[in-house]
């Protein structure tokens, strides 16, 4: 195995676990490079760090560690808002000109779409991120963004528009 | 050569998988570093730990204070026994005496 893999290989694990034991395990890696096996060993003992992460890993932590402070980043809250604001705009359509199909879709409908299509990369480049730094609050955020987009979908389905 | 992850594949079902044990059997006869810990453990038992493994162990025996690290030589990191980590690999070295003793000797018996 190249240096390049074995540094992709402690990527897989938390940032605070790579601070406390990632060169050691890098090393120790490349003594042991026995291929494919030692890449599944590594990648399953990196998947149970992520899910239940040693305290050691939570004290050295670095990152915000928390749901609310993930979702105030930039990335994190812009997908809300942006699902808030579509949600906002059907249903101020459906107030205005009432429930109905229009073949030929007006200003709201566009709008919509763009807001709905527009935060793909924000929601894409949060979770390339934050997944990697801190797995399971990013994960919170992520189905938050997710939620925040079926509410906004759900009058357009609701009312067949 | 058996490792860690392959234990479905032994078929004398002989394969020990408690590497936190191994880890502080291995360390029980002076400090080491991983490369040398996974040698000793599949010297002792025949399994071989993946660095995974060994490092999943290593995190956790750290954080119960039963092992802790020396100064690193170049990249590579030994680790030795705390005294508390002694007293708990002794205990644990008396359950399992008790345990062989009484099924060797169910054994017997059968």
């Amino acid at each position: 195995m190249t240096s390049r893999r074995h540094h992709w290989l402690t990527r897989l694990y938390p940032a605070a676990w790579r601070d406390r034991y990632g060169d050691e395990m890098d090393a120790l890696i490349e003594d042991e490079a026995r291929g494919w096996s030692t890449i599944a060993n590594v990648a399953k003992n990196a998947l149970v760090e992520r899910l239940r992460p040693s305290n050691l890993g939570a004290q050295t932590m670095t990152y915000p560690g928390n749901v609310t402070a993930l979702v105030r980043k930039p990335s994190g809250i812009l997908p809300i808002v942006m699902s808030a604001l579509a949600l906002v705009t059907v249903i101020s359509a459906v107030a205005l000109f009432g429930a109905r199909h229009e073949p030929d879709e007006g200003a709201a409908a566009h709008i919509f779409q763009i807001l709905i299509a527009g935060q793909l990369p924000f929601l894409a480049w949060f979770a390339f991120h934050w997944l990697r730094r801190d797995f399971r609050s990013a994960l919170a955020v992520i189905g938050l963004q997710i939620a925040a987009i079926a509410v906004a979908l759900f009058p357009v389905w609701y009312f067949g528009l | 050569m058996r490792s860690s992850h392959d234990v479905a594949a032994d078929p004398t079902g002989a394969h020990f998988s408690d590497p936190q044990l191994l880890v502080l059997a291995s360390l029980a006869e002076g400090p080491k570093h991983g490369h040398a810990m996974i040698d000793d453990i599949q010297q002792m038992c025949g399994s071989r730990l993946g660095p995974g493994t060994l490092y999943g162990a290593i995190a956790r025996l750290e954080q119960q204070g039963w092992i802790e690290p020396l100064p690193a030589e170049d990249r590579r990191k030994p680790y030795r026994l705390t005294e508390s980590g002694q007293r708990v690999f002794a205990a644990k070295m008396q359950t399992l005496q008790r345990i062989v003793s009484v099924g060797a000797a169910r054994l017997a018996w059968s």
